[in-house]
This record gives C-alpha cells, sequence and structure tokens, in this order.
C-alpha cells in the first residue's frame, strides 16, 4: 500500500465498537435487510435544507434527537433565535474522516430503526415517531443500557448534540457566558 | 523559517542533519538545541501553524482548528476523550499552562524498576531550573487565583488538606481564561512562542501542514516521507521526503508508535504502543450561591497534593481547578434535556475541578487501525478505578467546605450530592461501567517506553531506540509510567537533556 493509499483508505474501521456485543452485531446483521420504508421517515420539515451529509431521513433522525437531548427547539429553519443542531452537524460531518462518517450513518440507522427498538425497548417504532416522553424513554435506555455500544452510541450522539449548540454563540446569552474576557484581571 | 502548507506548491525534497517529527515540548525543545548546536534541523508539524492573531477565544475555532481529531479523539468505545494539540507548538499551544516538576517518587520507581539511570531529581533538577527560568515559570500570588481556584485552595485547607499554587509558564498574563483556547495576548510561552523561534533563530526549518507517514532506511541515510495538508480542507496537496541521519520522532504517545508500527521499526521488544497511561482524569462540579464564573480569570493555579502516593503504591489521585467552556461543560455535564439544559443556565454559579489518577493497574495500548489511523483501547484497573471513586469524593468534599449547595459528578445518570454526609453512599451506588462516568485524559504517555533492557523497553536513557541508532523518541510516550503531574516540565526536561547528549555525540549517533 502506498502512503497516499493509506491516507485515503477510510472506511468503516470503528464498526469495531458495534460489533463488541452480540446485540451490536445482532444489529449490524439486521439492518441492510430492513425494508428502506421501515426505516426511513420523511421529515416533518416543509421546507428540506440543502445538506452536505446527511440524508433528509438522517437529518430528521439527528434534528429530533438533538432536540430531545440539548432541550433547544428542532427543525425549525436556522434563524437567529433557532440554532439547528442538526444542520450544524451536517456542516461539520462533511468533512470528518470517512470512518467516522460511516459509523454516524450507521448508528442514525440502527438508532432510528424499529426492529432495534423493539430488540431494546420491546416497542416498534422509530425514534422519529415517538412523542417526546417515549424519546426521553428510549434515550435513558441507551445512556444507562447494560450494553456497552448503546452506551457508546448515547454519548456519540450526545456529544454531537451538545457541541454543536454550545460552540453556536447564540447559546451563550442564555448561560449567563461572555466569552472571553477583555485584558484586566481576575474576576 | 516557518512555512505553511498553503505555501509549498510542489512535492518536498529536503535534507538535513536532523528531522523531528512533531513540534511539541519533545520535538520543539530538540530542534531549538540542536539547532543551537549547530545542526541543519528540519522540523515537521502535521497541524497548523496559528498566532495570536488567529485566536479568536472560541471552542469552536480551537477544537477545530489546534486539536486532535477536532478535539473528538477518543478510545475506541469513547469512553475515554484524550486531548491533544495539533498545531505548531503541539499541546502546550492550548494546555493550562500547570508547571510541575517530576515527582521524586516517581523518578525513583524509573530506576528501580525500569534500571534507568540519569534521570534521578538530582540529574534532571539543572534541566527543569534551565527550563522554569526560559519560561518564566512562577507561581501565582493569592490574589490572582480566580473563584474556582479559591475553591481548591479553600476547601482543602478547611479540611486540612495539602494544597498550594503551582508554577505557570507565562509572562505578562491578563487573565483572560482564553489558555485551552490558544493565548490572544501572547502571555503564554508555549513552545511555539519560545523553542520554535529560537530554533528557527538559529537556522532551523519548520514545516507546519506535513504529516509524516513513513520512516524508512537506517544508517546515514533515513527518509521521512509523509503528505503536506490542506488542514482547512482536510485534504492532501503533494507529498515529502526529507533525508537525514538523524530522526527524532516527537508526535507524542498517540501517535509516535503509530508511526514507528506503520515503519516496521522499533519493535523487536514487542512494547511498542503498549503501556499507555492516561493520568485517568473525572470532574465534579459544585453548585455555589456565589457566582464562580469557571471560564474567567487563570485557569489552573492550585491543586491539592495531599493523595499522590500517599500509601506509598506509586499510586493516587489528585484535584486541581479546571476551566469551564460551554462545550466543554455541555458535553460533561450529565444527562440530557431540559434538566441538562437547566444545569447549562447554572454555569456562572458552577465550580468544577478534576481529579487525576496516576494509575498503576490500568491497561492502555495504541495500535494501528485498518485505515493506518491510532487506534487507543484502555481498560481501567480496579486499583486505578478505586482511586478514581476516592478522588472524586475528596473533590466533593472540597466543594463543600468551599461553600457549595450541591456537588454533582460526571455520571451519565446524574449523581447529584447535597451535602457531605451523602457523598461516599452516592459514589459507591454509581456506576463505573464504560461509558457510565465521563473521563479524560489530556496526558497520554508511555507508550514507547524507556528503559535499560531492550527486552522490554523502546528507548534507551538518552531517548535513542534500542533498534535503530540514530532514530530517537522524544516525547511523552518514553514514560516508563505514569507522572502524577502535568506532564510539560517533565517532557522539556528529558528532551533538553536527550538532545543535548545528542548534540555532544552526533558524529558517532550518525555514522
Amino acid at each position: 500500500m502506498t502512503h497516499m493509499d493509506s491516507l485515503h483508505a477510510e472506511s468503516t474501521g470503528r464498526r469495531r465498537f458495534l460489533r463488541q456485543t452480540l446485540f451490536g452485531s445482532a444489529a449490524l446483521f439486521v439492518a441492510p435487510f430492513i425494508p428502506a420504508k421501515i426505516l426511513r421517515k420523511q421529515t416533518a420539515r416543509n421546507t428540506a435544507p440543502a445538506l452536505l451529509f446527511f440524508t433528509q431521513e438522517e437529518y430528521a433522525v439527528m434534528s429530533a434527537a438533538a432536540a430531545r437531548l440539548t432541550g433547544f427547539p428542532a427543525g425549525a429553519p436556522d434563524s437567529r433565535d433557532t440554532i439547528d443542531a442538526a444542520l450544524r452537524a451536517d456542516k461539520f460531518l462533511s468533512t470528518e474522516d470517512p470512518e467516522i462518517q460511516d459509523q454516524i450513518h450507521l448508528l442514525l440507522t440502527i438508532f432510528n430503526s424499529p426492529i432495534a427498538a423493539l430488540f431494546f425497548s420491546f416497542e416498534f417504532s422509530r425514534f422519529t415517531s415517538m412523542d417526546d416522553k417515549a424519546q426521553d424513554g428510549y434515550f435513558e435506555g441507551w445512556m444507562t443500557s447494560s450494553l456497552g455500544f448503546r452506551r457508546t452510541g448515547f454519548q456519540a450522539l450526545k456529544r454531537l448534540s451538545m457541541s454543536m449548540v454550545y460552540t453556536d454563540q447564540r447559546s451563550f446569552g442564555e448561560i449567563g457566558y461572555h466569552g472571553i474576557e477583555a485584558p484586566g484581571g481576575a474576576r | 523559517m516557518i512555512v505553511r502548507g498553503k505555501d509549498i506548491t510542489g512535492p518536498l525534497r529536503e535534507s538535513a542533519d536532523v528531522c523531528i517529527i512533531g513540534s511539541g515540548c519533545g520535538g520543539g525543545a530538540s530542534a531549538k538545541i540542536l539547532a543551537e548546536a549547530g545542526k541543519k534541523v528540519i522540523l515537521l508539524e502535521e497541524g497548523g501553524y496559528f498566532t495570536s492573531r488567529d485566536f479568536d477565544g472560541t471552542e469552536g475555532f480551537a477544537y477545530q482548528t489546534m486539536y486532535q481529531r477536532r478535539a473528538g479523539q477518543s478510545t475506541e468505545d469513547l469512553s475515554v476523550t484524550v486531548l491533544q494539540g495539533r498545531c505548531v507548538g503541539g499541546s502546550t499551544t492550548v494546555n493550562w499552562m500547570t508547571s510541575l516538576r517530576t515527582p521524586e517518587f516517581t523518578l525513583d520507581d524509573w530506576r528501580h524498576r525500569f534500571g534507568i539511570e540519569g534521570l534521578s531529581a538530582k540529574d534532571l533538577d539543572p534541566y527543569f531550573e534551565r527550563v522554569e527560568r526560559y519560561l518564566n515559570v512562577k507561581a501565582e500570588p493569592d490574589e490572582n487565583h480566580n473563584p474556582n481556584n479559591r475553591i481548591i485552595l479553600d476547601g482543602a485547607r478547611a479540611l486540612g488538606y495539602s494544597t498550594k499554587a503551582n508554577g505557570r509558564n507565562a509572562r505578562g498574563c491578563v487573565r483572560s481564561g482564553a489558555c485551552g483556547l490558544g493565548c490572544p495576548f501572547d502571555a503564554k510561552l508555549s513552545v511555539a512562542l519560545t523553542y520554535v523561534p529560537d530554533a528557527v533563530k538559529s537556522g532551523a526549518t519548520v514545516y507546519a501542514d506535513c504529516r509524516a507517514e513513513k520512516i524508512e532506511g537506517s544508517g546515514k541515510t533515513k527518509r521521512v516521507a509523509g503528505y503536506v495538508l490542506d488542514n482547512e480542507r482536510r485534504t492532501t496537496k503533494t507529498d515529502f521526503v526529507i533525508e537525514a541521519p538523524v530522526v527524532i520522532v516527537s508526535a507524542s504517545a498517540i501517535h509516535s508508535p503509530v508511526l514507528l508500527l506503520k515503519s516496521g521499526v522499533c519493535n523487536s521488544s514487542r512494547q511498542l504502543g503498549k503501556n499507555l497511561t492516561f493520568h485517568l482524569t473525572t470532574a465534579v462540579a459544585g453548585r455555589f450561591e456565589r457566582i464562580i464564573y469557571p471560564s474567567g480569570g487563570i485557569p489552573q493555579s492550585a491543586m491539592c497534593d495531599e493523595f499522590l502516593n500517599k500509601n506509598g503504591d506509586n499510586g493516587g489521585f489528585w484535584v486541581e481547578a479546571v476551566p469551564v467552556y460551554p462545550a466543554l461543560a455541555a458535553l460533561a455535564f450529565p444527562g440530557f434535556g431540559r434538566a441538562h439544559r437547566e444545569r447549562m443556565r447554572e454555569f456562572p454559579h458552577t465550580g468544577a475541578s478534576i481529579t487525576l489518577v496516576k494509575e498503576i493497574d490500568s491497561v492502555g495500548r495504541v495500535t494501528v487501525n485498518d485505515h493506518g489511523r491510532a487506534s487507543i483501547s484502555y481498560d481501567p484497573g480496579p486499583k486505578d478505578i478505586e482511586y478514581l471513586k476516592q478522588g472524586v469524593a475528596a473533590a466533593a468534599r472540597i466543594h463543600f467546605a468551599a461553600g457549595a449547595k450541591e456537588v454533582m459528578t460526571l455520571h451519565a445518570r446524574p449523581t447529584i450530592i447535597r451535602s457531605e454526609g451523602e457523598i461516599e453512599r452516592k459514589i459507591r451506588a454509581a456506576s463505573w461501567e464504560r461509558n457510565s462516568l465521563a473521563l479524560f485524559s489530556a496526558h497520554p504517555l508511555g507508550t514507547c517506553r524507556m528503559g535499560n533492557d531492550p527486552q522490554n523497553s523502546v528507548v534507551d536513557p538518552h531517548c535513542q531506540t534500542h533498534d535503530v541508532p540514530g532514530l530517537f523518541v522524544i516525547d511523552g510516550s518514553v514514560t516508563p509510567t505514569s507522572l502524577g503531574v502535568n506532564p510539560q516540565i517533565t517532557l522539556l526536561g528529558i528532551a533538553e537533556k536527550s538532545a543535548e547528549w545528542l548534540a555532544e555525540n552526533f558524529a558517532a549517533v550518525a555514522r
């Protein structure tokens, strides 16, 4: 393999974390055979944004997930008052390493899969179809699961969502953060 | 001369006496000493070259441009976030400046267990003194500690714990709190502002945005090959080959073993990439009635060292303040949704401290994944987990003693402690499984460990690899164990000593 090959050869290496458990393996095995219509639900947005990384369906999942995780409103067009975490994540991930990109695609597919929800929560429903309370319960299940890969998946979604919201200066006012102080001294 | 990748238009072919890969503590200090000794030095840096004009004091800019994997570097299972700089100056460009010498018991341990001579406190003290003078390392006067550091000082003192102000490498600090985001005021005396420019003054050439992929050859002709990067577009531009009789790998404990493993060298001991230590870190956050504003003022100026090696087992922990910026807080704070957002709203009233464990039985390793990148694994040992629990408990006690109304840990399922009496019970009841608790490392060490015996170590006490004469590793990967303190002074001291030896013995080494 040449240097250039090794530099560019990126694909699905990080899927390893999902392969490490029985349920992860099962989900990986099952996911490709689930009809796309079951896995995917059309976004509720009237005007779909131009996306660089997510499919429209993935965007809808990410948008819903980020809204529940951060407590910030979801799905509205990026405006002065609304931080569209999913849209920011789309831009961020569009320049991420291909191995990470593959992992995120896979995670969102499994996370929103009704088969996975049936496995994990005994409820045949997409995440995007659940009401707020059920979504919170679903996240709680991933966050505290005895299965390592679900806790990892939760952390991945949380980190992505939180970092997209709280690196946006529009979130600073609410939390009383006013940036790096001017020279002059300690508070 | 410092050359950015954007200014390299075609394949780069150069030769030098010494090619150094990585511009942090190890690489920067080596470059200065060897250039001042008259050697032609080429210093390669994968990340970009940034100055105070670039630093805008935001997490968005800093994490995207100056941290490894855009601050997302972690173990494969995401259980430990590994923060490292990726820019000229390495982690010193984005660290919090805590400057402490290697504890004597750690150096004694190296001598006893690994047969390392020449790195006792007596041997290293002259180098530490020189480094501290050069970087203007001084402890802050009492009035300069911000409220977040006062929690440590006041809380620990109230409990009778040993606590003190730590040295910092700054001159003209305006206490902006921006240290972790790049100092916009050039007050932080990072490697990028000290060693690197002094190396350049003595004739060294720095190539930023250049990632080494492989080291080939031996003897007088070693070749370092790699790619010139467009870090903004995250693409490659062209390639480079640097020829030199001496090569120094200073790419950090995560990336040095990856480069050597990919090059197929220096692993006759089978230790390459093993023995990774993290200085395993978690935090507690206290809610105070008074304003703390944990992102303002000097981020890290005090620590509690009561519990380091207290049992004489070379382990233990200590407690330091941690600056809290919004995104970092949001990632670390427990839970999600409305409750998480409410906690974020208490940001100005939040104080935060980290507890860092000097590991004794954890097992960490860096390997190369299918794509030629670092794959990090880490299994915390039972003794270290116990110290982690004790560290969280101690930090919580310190917060209550300093007036906290409640203290939360960084467990995914929120663990809120409302009084000192609840500490032990709640900490024992919490889950300590992977990804049940936010864990960090800013001090990865040990993956090309030093020792006298080529059978169980990668480099000798001069940091020269046992397997390839003229190939050195000078960075955090050479330490045989976790240090127990923030590592920059240790790494600079070892780098100065090793580079000085190399300069004196260059003719023999470069044969």
